[in-house]
């Protein structure tokens, strides 16, 4: 590394060097354990002691007892290792009772194992959870949690002490009605986070639509719950930062209210054009999908059906609701990779530029995701191969399914699937050849990626719905080489959200952007892990900060986790 | 559970299928029409459903298919499980475009007689039609099952399948049926689109081109050579096949679509605008549709929008 890489290079560097090699440092257990023959992943749950189990009513009888929860995956404790955060939900006969589906927060021991904080630390209770998303809003060094709900959402102070402050009344973003996604990103490059949330159906407790009422409240025949389509849907939040720890709402002003109320669910903040400005994606169900482009002024323009991605090539609406993003081609661009309802299939948006093009089919990720309701989903290069992998979780809505003719649908429980990345612009859908455990039958919702135990690999957690979540280990046994890039931003901005940071191995160039709320009202760890092939050390890692700035390093070793701090200002200025 | 959004790009050669297995009452060219009400009491007080059926016969020859329905709705209700009236009734329903009340005759008719062959075809063509596509590749199979190797039964579940994104089963239907009915442009057209969506552009090329050479206007080859031409971002060429396949079906969605999408990469704004609201209106066609469906039941006499 030249003296200039050093510079900004994290004095703390040996500290995560040491997690990254926990492997062989750390009494893991999950080493311990035998992993099954052949296996990518091991369910390491019960090993872990998670104990948690999300909460619905057995039938879902309303929409608002099928859409939950989310999984956020950040170190809030600080010490080096990503922690897990499971939002529970209630149902209509415990909806006065929050009581009763305590979240969980589980602080990563470092040894394999977890303990649920979520009481001491005052994140137990945000209601009738839905999803989350994370980012350090004060800019003092530990990052918040915001909790999307049907009522009131909660942000989450991190106090830097192992607890948090619920300052949501004083912050001004508690929104109401029924949220899902969310994400923050400085958006307008005024030095702090501001906030994105989705919100889904206008839905009154005390009036809910009557279970297998109506024409639009059956499927196949079969008496199942009402919506989305035929309720009414609600408009979206985006809360600026005023500074000072409060927000105002400002959707319709900067253009991003959705005064249509389309059914929105997942968020991503991606830079779609390539302008170095954030855009927004919002993934609706049941109506086009939005893309909000950055205007560099303070507003937006929704661009969804000029840039392609609104509806299907077909021009179908579909059922969308989970949004992974990566440039899964090594164009330079990133590209979208989206979750729909059954009989529909998840749709791989290329990014050509200045629009994207359908292209699921000649991916060949359709074909395997039709019989699905898909929800989570991520771009992860579980081999290390140096090229993003795609996985989804899957779970229908109606348990009643099973009574039905399913047609080309699968049952209410449901397998995920994992498509191999070949490189040459298709995938290969993987999970029974490579991952057996990811064909057990679940129903599914939130998925998130961190390497809990930094050996390098990917693993994956994930919110079921109605039943216990799972955290599987990546086993892979041929992985290739890897390296992780934490950026620790500017004062306002310590998580560097909007950063995009370049690898180059040979001839291998790949880039990932730094973002918050991810997958299905999830939140992914924020470390950009690089997957490299055989290649033992990275030739050039490049960060783009959110500011423009811009930071090289040369020659970095595989194997490790490089922190890399922002330029002092003025640097930034000199180097922009 | 939205509907699906159902591509008309079939609806020509659907039509056609409708068409062949029309019953004579439907298929005779108009010659003098003059139904007159009085008519059709006079037959309706006669307490004859033989009177009735007669009556319908008569007006459809002479192109009044409206009355025709109009005297078998009466018939329908002297004689609810006749199956003579409720397959004149789901021809007649057919060949007025009115899916929903096609799918409402056939129902009981397949119940009643389940080895023939026709009434689960007839279904799948209406509910093709109505949008279900899994409702319609299971009537489809069945009439597939009890009549084996025949080309209109192929034809309409290769379409269905591509409806469904099922290409490599749509392609399997359709090899066959263009075995059994060689030169097809319909099923040629059909064919490319499968061929299309399982990547092989070459060969769906071909079979787009073949059945165009066959039938200039066929709208869904029209719309497969659209398409081919958007993924080779050849735009220009995309738009002019485009603007051939709207020309042929104005209410398709996804041709509307397609051709908004050319004309924003040709930077034509007003076009793509301008299709844009058109596939909009397409959509909501749909709706109203499907909505419409769900409030009838059989004999009412509303017409779908």
């Amino acid at each position: 590394m030249s003296e200039l890489d050093r510079r900004y290079v994290h004095p703390c560097r040996a500290f995560y060097l040491a997690a990254a090699l926990v492997g062989g440092l750390l009494p893991v257990e999950w080493a311990a354990a035998e992993p099954p023959p052949g296996g990518l992943f091991r369910d390491v749950t019960t090993a872990a002691r998670i104990t948690f189990r999300h909460q619905s009513a057995p039938e879902k009888k309303y929409i608002v007892e099928s859409m939950g929860g989310g999984v956020a995956l950040f170190d809030y404790d600080g010490d080096g290792l990503i922690d897990i955060y499971f939002v529970n939900s209630l149902t209509v006969d415990t909806a006065t009772q929050p009581q009763t589906a305590p979240s969980a927060l589980y602080r990563n021991l470092g040894d394999g194992r977890f303990v649920d904080v979520a009481a001491a630390a005052g994140v137990a209770h945000p209601g009738w959870g839905m999803g989350a998303c994370v980012a350090d809003v004060d800019g003092d060094g530990s990052q918040d949690l915001y909790v999307t709900s049907l009522g009131p959402n909660h942000l989450y102070r991190n106090r830097g002490d192992g607890t948090f402050a619920d300052v949501t009344e004083a912050a001004g973003v508690a929104g109401g009605g029924w949220s899902t996604g969310c994400g923050f990103a400085d958006y307008d490059r005024d030095g702090d986070l501001d906030l994105f949330v989705s919100r889904y159906v206008k839905i009154d407790l005390a009036a809910l639509p009557e279970f297998g009422k109506g024409k639009t409240c059956q499927f196949r025949g079969v008496a199942v719950q009402c919506g989305p389509r035929g309720l009414p849907g609600s408009p979206d939040f985006f809360f600026r930062n005023d500074g000072g720890g409060h927000f105002t709402e400002v959707g319709k002003q900067i253009g991003v209210a959705d005064p249509g109320g389309y059914y929105g669910l997942g968020v991503a903040w991606l830079d779609s054009d390539g302008d170095g400005w954030l855009d927004l994606f919002v993934a609706n169900d049941a109506g086009p999908n939005f893309l909000y482009r950055n205007k560099h002024d303070g507003t937006f323009e929704e661009t969804g059906f000029p840039a392609g991605v609104a509806v299907s090539e077909d021009g179908a609406e579909q059922g969308c609701m989970g949004v992974a993003v990566a440039d899964y081609d090594h164009s330079g661009r990133q590209s979208l990779f989206i979750t729909n309802f059954a009989e529909e299939y998840n749709v791989l948006y290329h990014n050509e530029g200045a629009y994207f093009t359908d292209l699921s089919f000649r991916s060949k990720t359709a074909p395997a995701s039709l019989p699905y309701v898909g929800w989570g989903t991520a771009f992860l290069d579980y081999d290390n191969d140096g090229w993003p992998d795609v996985m989804v979780v899957n779970g229908h809505v109606y348990p009643q399914l099973d009574q039905a003719k399913l047609g080309a649908s699968a049952p209410y429980r449901q397998r995920k699937l994992l498509y191999h990345n070949r490189g040459d612009g298709t995938f290969d859908e993987v999970a029974a050849a490579v991952a057996p455990l990811l064909m057990q039958d679940r129903v599914s919702r939130g998925l998130a990626v961190a390497d809990f135990d930094g050996d390098g690999r990917l693993d994956v957690v994930i919110n079921d719905l109605d039943g216990p979540p799972q955290l599987l280990h990546n086993d892979f046994a041929a992985s290739g080489h890897w390296l992780e890039a934490k950026l620790l931003g500017g004062a306002a901005d310590r998580d560097a959200l909007g950063a995009l940071v370049t690898v180059r191995a040979g001839s291998l160039a790949q880039t990932n952007l730094v973002r918050s709320g991810t997958s299905y009202i999830s939140q992914d760890d924020m470390a950009q892990h690089f997957g490299l092939g055989a290649a033992v050390k990275a030739d050039s890692l490049e960060v783009r900060w959110p500011d423009g700035a811009r930071i090289r390093l040369h020659a970095v070793p595989a194997g490790k986790v490089v922190v890399v701090m922002a330029p002092p200002a003025d640097a930034a200025a000199r180097r922009r | 559970m939205k509907p699906r959004r159902r591509s008309l790009a079939g609806a020509l050669l659907l039509l056609a299928l409708a068409a062949v297995s029309r019953p004579a009452a439907a298929q005779a060219p108009a010659a003098g029409a003059g139904p007159a009400d009085r008519e059709l009491q006079l037959a309706a007080e006669s307490g004859s459903v033989r009177a009735l059926l007669q009556l319908a016969t008569q007006r459809a020859r002479a192109g009044d298919v409206r009355g025709a329905a109009a005297a078998l709705r009466r018939a329908l209700a002297i004689a609810p499980n006749s199956e003579e009236v409720l397959a004149a009734y789901a021809h007649t329903s057919l060949a007025m475009r009115d899916y929903g009340q096609a799918a409402l005759a056939l129902g009981p008719l397949l119940r009643m007689h389940p080895t023939v062959a026709e009434y689960p075809y007839l279904l799948g063509v209406a509910w093709m039609q109505l949008g279900d596509m899994t409702s319609a590749v299971t009537a489809l199979q069945r009439a597939g099952e009890l009549e084996p190797h025949r080309a209109l039964t192929l034809a309409a579940l290769g379409l269905a399948w591509n409806e469904e994104k099922r290409f490599d089963l749509a392609k399997g239907a359709l090899d066959e049926a263009l075995l059994l009915s060689p030169g097809d442009p319909d099923v040629l057209a059909a064919l490319a689109e499968a061929e299309a969506g399982l990547g092989d552009a070459t060969a769906a090329e071909q079979h787009a081109d073949q059945a165009l050479a066959r039938a200039p206007k066929n709208a869904n080859a029209l719309l497969v050579i659209g398409l081919l031409r958007m993924r080779q971002q050849r735009y220009a060429e995309a738009r002019q096949s485009l603007e051939g396949a709207v020309a042929v079906i104005p209410n398709s969605s996804r041709m509307q679509f397609q051709l908004s999408q050319a004309c924003e990469r040709l930077g034509d704004l007003p076009c793509a605008e301008q299709h844009r609201e058109l596939y909009r209106k397409a959509l909501r066609e749909i709706e109203e549709r499907l909505k419409a469906l769900h409030l009838r039941s059989i004999g009412s006499e509303e017409a779908p929008p």
